[in-house]
């Protein structure tokens, strides 16, 4: 309990959650190396942005302005688990599967370095939506690509920055993290296909234990 | 005792009337059921094209009867392929005869046979397609002998339309007319059987014109991979592509032309063709769906067919509701001049007011709608009811530009159907053109209409923009004050310090 006390009392939340963030958007290069070489990233940094995207992405099912949607319901009925296991399970994946294929490609980047990567790439994303959430209650049809500037802007910026920040993790030069790009998108490909089939399989076997102890127990 | 006897029997015969009373008023609900026709409007729940969902709407059209073969004091009518409706007359196509009756259904002529111009009698062959002119002047479409008969309005014959001179199509391909319309000028349109480059256009003195408002051919991009890389000798194998013919057309009465594709896959099925032959249908635009029939649609279905509508027929009444006929599920669908659908009803079955094989469907006078129903063998006839008129009359109004009247129709439909998104579009703009934006913004929201709403919005914005522009200019006044002073202490007490 005390070292959670005086961990708390060295945490400085401005410089983890506004200047370190700034200073990786200002240089990305420099500050994703700080990132991996002087622990200036924080995990508590990445898993709070994890649950700031879950939030953001109910709130924007929820609250996004009529011009954008097209419909309107006034008991919207929004699916809140499902949301959030759509926010978190594709970072996982991905960081899985980039993970999986950096290993065996000389990717210098540990499993906890790609989570940081993927949550500071998505800090500047998730104002961009915010500002574009906004804005989406504001506009008419036609000033409506106001609004969904932002929204295309942050997925840009969030590629971006993601891209950048796995080169420097990862230690790699441009062709070669491309090619990491193209790999990674197959293992995550390859995954879902995996667990597909591992749930479509499980699934009869799940049955055909149930039918057995219906059975058994029918006869008993 | 004798008095008690009959008390029991007064008993008996008071019982016995209740009970049948009971049962009769039971026997004409039910009657009243069985007529009852399944209607819905299409509610709009999501973003996507396929979000839509059908909700219980009450049916526009209540059911007459049936007009039978004997009704109409002919033998059959088992090949019934088209109808027609002009102000006094019903034409009725049955195999080869032509039936016309007036508007009660009473048999005026039938016409069997021809006498032509060699003076000789020739019986008629099966007859697809009718069309009458506003002169009363009948044209009918003999598919089998590849000819197109014109006859006065007294019934007698005109003219007989051959293969049109100039027809550029190849020689072992017959021409085979399967619907006519025609226009106020005189220029006749076909959708003949086997022709592909779209409606042939015959000009009033019987040549051909041209080819009008071609059907693009649809195919999936991998089928253009694999003719792609596909030799000379492998493509002239292989089978042609060709596009879904158009299945009925219409004129409506500023000459333009309506047409229908029966096609399983396409997106645009009803066309609205200019003189030049393209599509100038009108649709929504915030939605961005052509009106199509059906948009929910069961994919796999057990009792009712899937896919998408396949529309047969159409007929356009005065104020520009058109209204067309899904063959594949027996429905009736409505539209505005806008696109928007005004309601769909009608099912497949065999008891009253149900449809086996519609073939046809026409407007007849303001109120009234005609199916042909070749699995029934009968006309069904319908009438326009309370609900139904309201609509009509609304559209009538808004196609008047008086959107006040139309405002007052839409609100008595809401009455009826509270889910009838159309109608509060319909409040809206009037609301709108009254200058009351801020309740007109919220009839668009319940409406669901992005452009009405968008304009709403703007004025609203506007007015909340202009009604607090004080308070804005307070704000900011007081931000750039706030600056300016925190930069004057500042300096100040830098001075001071440098000072010291």
């Amino acid at each position: 309990m005390n070292i959670l006390f005086q961990n708390l009392r060295v945490t400085d939340l401005k410089e983890d959650f506004i200047t370190f963030p700034l200073y990786i958007i200002s240089r990305p290069f420099k500050g994703f190396s700080d990132l991996k070489y002087e622990n200036r990233g924080k995990l508590y940094f990445a898993i709070t942005m994890m649950v700031l995207m879950c939030l953001f992405n109910i709130c924007d099912e929820t609250y996004r302005g009529f011009v954008l949607t097209g419909y309107y319901m006034k008991n919207k009925i929004i699916n809140t688990p499902y949301i959030i296991v759509m926010t978190i399970a594709p970072a996982i994946l991905f960081i899985v599967s980039n993970w999986c294929v950096t290993a065996v490609t000389d990717g210098n980047g540990a499993m906890k370095q790609i989570l940081m990567v993927y949550a500071y790439a998505s800090y500047p994303r998730l104002f961009l939506n915010i500002i574009g959430l906004i804005l989406s209650n504001l506009v008419t049809a036609e000033e409506a690509a106001f609004s969904i500037f932002f929204y295309s802007f942050g997925m840009v910026a969030f590629l971006f920055y993601l891209f950048v920040g796995l080169i420097v993790i990862h230690e790699y030069s441009f062709t070669k993290a491309l090619l990491m790009v193209v790999l990674t998108v197959g293992a995550m490909c390859i995954i879902v296909f995996v667990l597909a089939l591992f749930m479509a399989l499980s699934n009869e076997v799940i049955t055909f234990f149930s039918i057995v102890f219906k059975e058994l127990t029918m006869r008993l | 005792m004798k008095s008690k006897a009959a008390w029991g029997l007064h008993k008996k015969i008071i019982f016995c009337i209740i009970i049948n009373l009971v049962f009769t008023v039971f026997i004409v609900q039910d009657s009243f059921a069985s007529v009852e026709i399944t209607s819905y409007t299409y509610y709009r729940y999501g973003g996507d094209s396929d979000d839509y969902y059908p909700v219980p709407a009450p049916c526009p059209y209540n059911y007459v009867g049936s007009i039978y073969a004997e009704d109409l004091n002919v033998d059959n009518l088992r090949k019934l392929t088209s109808l027609c409706v002009s102000d006094d007359y019903v034409y009725i196509s049955s195999g080869n005869k032509i039936i016309i009756t007036d508007h009660n259904f009473e048999t005026q002529h039938v016409i069997d046979s021809i006498v032509d111009n060699n003076g000789q009698r020739q019986d008629l062959t099966d007859i697809s397609g009718l069309w009458v002119t506003d002169d009363g002047e009948l044209y009918a479409c003999e598919p089998n002998k590849g000819r197109i008969l014109q006859f006065t309005k007294e019934w007698k014959l005109e003219r007989i339309l051959g293969r049109p001179d100039g027809l550029i199509i190849s020689e072992n391909v017959s021409y085979q007319p399967l619907k006519v319309a025609v226009d106020s000028v005189g220029r006749i349109y076909v959708v003949a059987n086997n022709i592909y480059e779209g409606l042939v256009e015959i000009n009033p003195d019987g040549t051909f014109s041209r080819y009008f408002g071609k059907v693009e051919i649809k195919y999936a991009p991998v089928q253009l991979f694999w003719r792609m890389i596909q030799t000379q000798a492998q493509r002239a194998r292989s089978a042609e592509w060709l596009p879904v013919n158009f299945s009925n057309i219409t004129i409506d009465k500023d000459d333009f032309v309506y047409a229908t594709v029966a096609g399983s896959n396409e997106d645009k099925p009803i066309r609205k063709l200019n003189a030049k032959g393209n599509n100038i249908l009108r649709y929504p635009a915030s939605t961005d769906i052509a009106p199509q029939g059906d948009l929910y649609i069961n994919r796999y279905g057990l009792t009712v067919p899937t896919g998408k509508s396949i529309l047969t027929a159409i007929d356009i009444n005065d104020y520009g509701i058109y209204i067309v006929l899904d063959s594949k599920r027996s429905r009736v669908f409505a539209y505005d001049d806008d696109g928007y659908m005004l309601y769909a009803f009608g099912e497949s079955g065999t008891t009253k007011g149900r449809l086996q094989m519609p073939v046809d469907v026409k407007f007849m006078g303001d109120d009234k709608l005609l199916i042909a129903d070749r699995g029934n063998m009968s006309i069904e006839v319908y009438e326009l009811n309370e609900y139904g008129r309201h609509i009509h009359n609304a559209v009538k109004y808004q196609a008047q530009s008086d959107y006040r009247a139309a405002a007052e129709e839409w609100k008595k439909v809401v009455d009826y159907n509270p889910s009838f998104q159309y109608a509060y579009v319909g409040i809206g703009k009037a609301l709108y053109r009254d200058g009351d934006h801020d309740k007109a913004q919220q009839y668009f929201l319940l409406g669901q209409d992005v452009d009405y709403y968008s304009k709403a919005f703007r004025k609203t914005r506007q007015e909340f923009i202009s009604d607090n522009f004080s308070l804005f200019a307070i704000i900011v006044v007081a931000i750039v004050m706030g600056i300016a002073v925190c930069k004057t202490v500042r300096y100040i007490k830098f001075k001071n310090q440098v000072e010291a």
